[in-house]
């Protein structure tokens, strides 16, 4: 379906790539592509292999089912810090309101400083997870205090809606089925001014000497998405609405909380060390020292396919 | 189209090119300028969002005030810049970013605001990993990430900037090169059609002058246009027709002079023969008694008649040689000056002539006329050298050139003062005496009448008593081949 049509002037047969990607809005640079046969037209035979969210999509990449995951950069540093071999080639997404605590009204929790003695819903190993602690520390919260109950983004209404727990750290468009069926029972509370996050193309280490040029493919094909949902953004959404199952009101109503630029940017060197030293802090790995990220991000092919793209300091 | 105004059309068209690539290269100037003004926005935002995250850094190590008040400054001059960066940057995708920018500093100022307040309220260090220890360090990575966002967002700016105002100097380089080419090539456009035109024109306004010259008076020049060397060739033309009109007329009043002269010369002879024969009869039949007194006057009536005789007889030639119908034929100068040498030759019995013939040329022309030629040029050396002994006679040819060949007949005669040479070839006209010299006067005039006819032309070098050299020519065309 994805072969489409091929560019005339290369004779050669299309390089086959397995992208993982979760069918969430924040992939919607993938989905663009995709669907207007962008990845066909610079060479590339795309299988688009769909997942719940990131996370699994990155569990796919590290099992080798994969050649590329697209997903946030909180399962990409954990999944470093346990020793995976992993490379960054670009953020295709970033946000800082995606991610939100909803809670149930009847829970009491007027402010995320209520959350004492709370159960809290989260995807563990997610950046639900880190957005979280970020939100206890910014209101002053000892993590102990507050009973996390690991749980699926799938799981999360029902758990919300029967009163399983309190609240939930979940972004969109979970979030939005939740508030949508939950209505008045529900506070949201966002932690835009101190959290950041961010979706990544990511591929195991190695990929980019290995599979020559397919990186520069896949990102050129991304660069032109980007253009496209700047030029074409009630076409964008159509097309995501299409892959996510979303209907056209649900993603109207959080498009706006996406920043899709293609790009590789010295703050997500930032945020993926800040999540280190949170997860180390955590005990959610067995280290003590912050791995140098760097090594984590391949800039190459992105300079080559946009340069004034790449904000990394060298 | 006139000339003038074809040039004053050509110097519009180059001054209206040059002004509107002039206007272009302003207008490219300016947009030069502005983009480079932008660019130097870029960069000092860039310059001034280095320094704060330099003197915010500063500040969270240590806490000096000295830094928190730097850290203002550089805050206040990034919200002028800012400012001033709203109205200069016009680009969609700049503005975006810009706006980017205002929401990013805006961000950092609130989170630096609240390291403040963390550090003054808690007046802790980094004990441990207490909650507001760890929000100062979230709210620190946060901060240092949104500066390192800001950072980026300004290089971006900065880079594109960079791009604008390279693409302007690229095109005010480009407008510039078409400028000076386009006047180049507008200017050579003039010259060539100027010259192109006037060339044209004036060549054949030269051509048809020199056939004109020539004689050629059916020439017509008729160049087509509306130029001014168009209007000249019309008017030259029309002169022309004029000449030839006027000619025609001179030619028939020519013609019928001469043909009265021709007339009364000939038929004056009948009368003078008569004269002259009852002299003779009369000198003859004198009765004896006429005296010496007598017989004087009746000889010299007898000479008179004899020398008026003579006289017509060269009028007659003279006249038959403007009149008679040339009959062209190659002729050897060599032989038939030879013949006219011996002809001569009795007319100097007695005296001492050294004769020196060169070598001549064979040439096209009338024999008969061109025998005369020679005759009355040969006969006047001898006449005018009589006086000489030896008296020494050339003939030759000179060394030509220029179309035509050159031949002379010099004798070391008496010569004569070059300020009257120009009256030697006219009629009747003489520079001796007729005592000392005798002659009608009329042989000059008839060899430049017999010389022009073959399309050449006559001319003399003398000196007072130091002989003199008779000189003509005859164009090339005429010369056998």
């Amino acid at each position: 379906m994805l072969v489409g049509c091929l560019d005339k002037r290369d004779a050669r047969p299309p390089d086959k790539l397995i992208l993982a990607v979760p069918q969430l809005p924040h992939t919607t640079l993938v989905h663009v592509a995709a669907a207007n046969g962008y990845f066909a037209s610079e060479g590339l035979e795309v299988t688009l292999q769909r997942h719940q969210f990131g996370k699994l999509a990155l569990d796919a990449l590290l099992a080798g089912t994969a050649d590329v995951a697209a997903c946030a950069e909180t399962p990409v540093v954990l999944a470093v810090l346990h020793g995976r071999q992993l490379s960054v080639l670009a953020t295709i997404e970033t946000s800082t309101e995606n991610t939100v605590l909803l809670a149930r009204a009847d829970s009491g929790i007027t402010s995320p400083a209520l959350l004492p003695g709370m159960r809290v819903g989260v995807a563990r190993g997610t950046n639900g997870e880190f957005f979280l602690d970020t939100l206890l520390v910014r209101h002053r919260v000892e993590r102990t205090s507050v009973q996390l109950v690991d749980m699926t983004p799938e799981e999360m209404p029902d758990a919300m809606d029967r009163g399983a727990v309190d609240a939930v750290a979940i972004w969109s468009p979970v979030s939005t089925r939740i508030q949508d069926r939950m209505g008045a029972r529900v506070r949201g509370f966002p932690a835009k001014d101190i959290y950041f996050e961010s979706f990544d193309i990511v591929t195991r280490r190695g990929f980019v000497e290995e599979r020559s040029g397919q990186a520069e493919k896949l990102l050129r094909a991304l660069v032109r998405a980007e253009a496209f949902v700047r030029e074409h953004p009630d076409q964008a959404r159509r097309i995501v609405a299409d892959a996510t199952k979303l209907d056209s009101r649900q993603i109207g109503a959080i498009w706006g909380l996406f920043d899709f630029r293609v790009r590789l940017d010295q703050s997500l060197l930032l945020l993926m060390e800040e999540e280190a030293r949170w997860a180390i802090r955590s005990g959610l790995v067995p280290r003590q020292d912050t791995p140098n990220f760097l090594s984590s991000l391949e800039a190459k092919p992105l300079r080559a396919v946009k340069p004034d793209a790449v904000q990394l300091m060298k | 189209m006139l000339l003038r105004t074809r040039f004053r059309v050509s110097a519009v068209i180059s001054v209206a090119a040059v002004a509107l690539l002039a206007g272009l290269v302003g207008g490219s100037l300016l947009a030069l300028e502005r983009a480079s003004a932008t660019e130097d926005l870029a960069r000092e935002l860039q310059h001034q969002i280095l320094e704060q995250m330099i003197v915010r850094d500063e500040y969270i190590l240590h806490r000096e005030a000295r830094a928190r008040m730097q850290w203002e400054t550089k805050r206040a001059r990034l919200v002028e810049l800012l400012a001033s960066a709203s109205s200069t940057f016009q680009d969609a995708g700049e503005r975006e970013t810009l706006g980017e920018m205002t929401a990013d500093f805006r961000r950092g100022n609130v989170l630096f605001g609240e390291i403040i307040g963390l550090s003054d309220d808690s007046g802790i260090g980094e004990r441990g990993r207490t909650p507001q220890a760890e929000l100062r360090a979230r709210i620190t990575s946060q901060s240092l990430r949104l500066s390192h966002d800001l950072y980026g967002s300004a290089t971006r700016l900065a880079a594109t900037s960079s791009m604008r105002a390279g693409a302007s100097q690229r095109r005010t380089l480009l407008l510039v090169i078409t400028l000076v080419g386009t006047v180049l090539a507008l200017v050579t456009a003039n010259v060539l059609q100027a010259s192109w035109l006037l060339k044209r024109r004036v060549d054949r306004l030269q051509a048809g002058a020199e056939r004109v010259s020539s004689g050629d008076l059916n020439h017509r020049i008729a160049i087509a246009g509306s130029d001014e060397l168009a209007e000249l060739g019309r008017t030259f033309d029309t002169m022309t027709a004029r000449l030839q009109q006027t000619y025609s007329k001179l030619e028939a009043s020519n013609r019928e002079l001469e043909a009265f002269s021709y007339s009364v010369s000939h038929d004056l002879r009948a009368p003078l023969r008569h004269m002259s024969g009852f002299v003779d009869l009369l000198q003859q039949h004198a009765p004896a008694d006429l005296d010496a007194q007598g017989k004087h006057y009746l000889q010299v009536i007898s000479d008179a008649a004899t020398k008026m005789g003579v006289l017509i007889d060269d009028l007659l030639a003279f006249s038959r040689m403007g009149r008679t119908e040339m009959s062209r034929g190659s002729v050897s100068f060599q032989r038939l000056v030879e013949d006219v040498v011996q002809e001569l030759i009795p007319e100097a019995t007695g005296r001492e002539v050294v004769w020196e013939i060169g070598s001549l040329p064979d040439v096209t022309g009338d024999e008969p006329m061109l025998r005369q030629v020679w005759r009355n040029l040969i006969g006047n050396a001898l006449k005018f050298s009589a006086s000489r002994v030896p008296a020494r006679i050339s003939v030759g040819a000179g060394p030509g050139g220029s179309g035509e060949i050159q031949l002379y007949v010099r004798d070391n005669g008496v010569g004569f003062d070059m300020k009257y040479a120009k009256k030697l070839f006219k009629v009747f006209q003489r520079l001796h005496a007729s005592d000392e010299f005798e002659g009608t006067g009329v042989g000059l005039a008839t060899v430049q009448r017999i010389v022009e006819r073959h399309g050449g032309r006559v001319w003399v070098e003398a000196t007072l008593d130091g002989g003199a050299t008779f000189w003509f020519s005859l164009p090339v065309r005429e010369e056998a081949t």
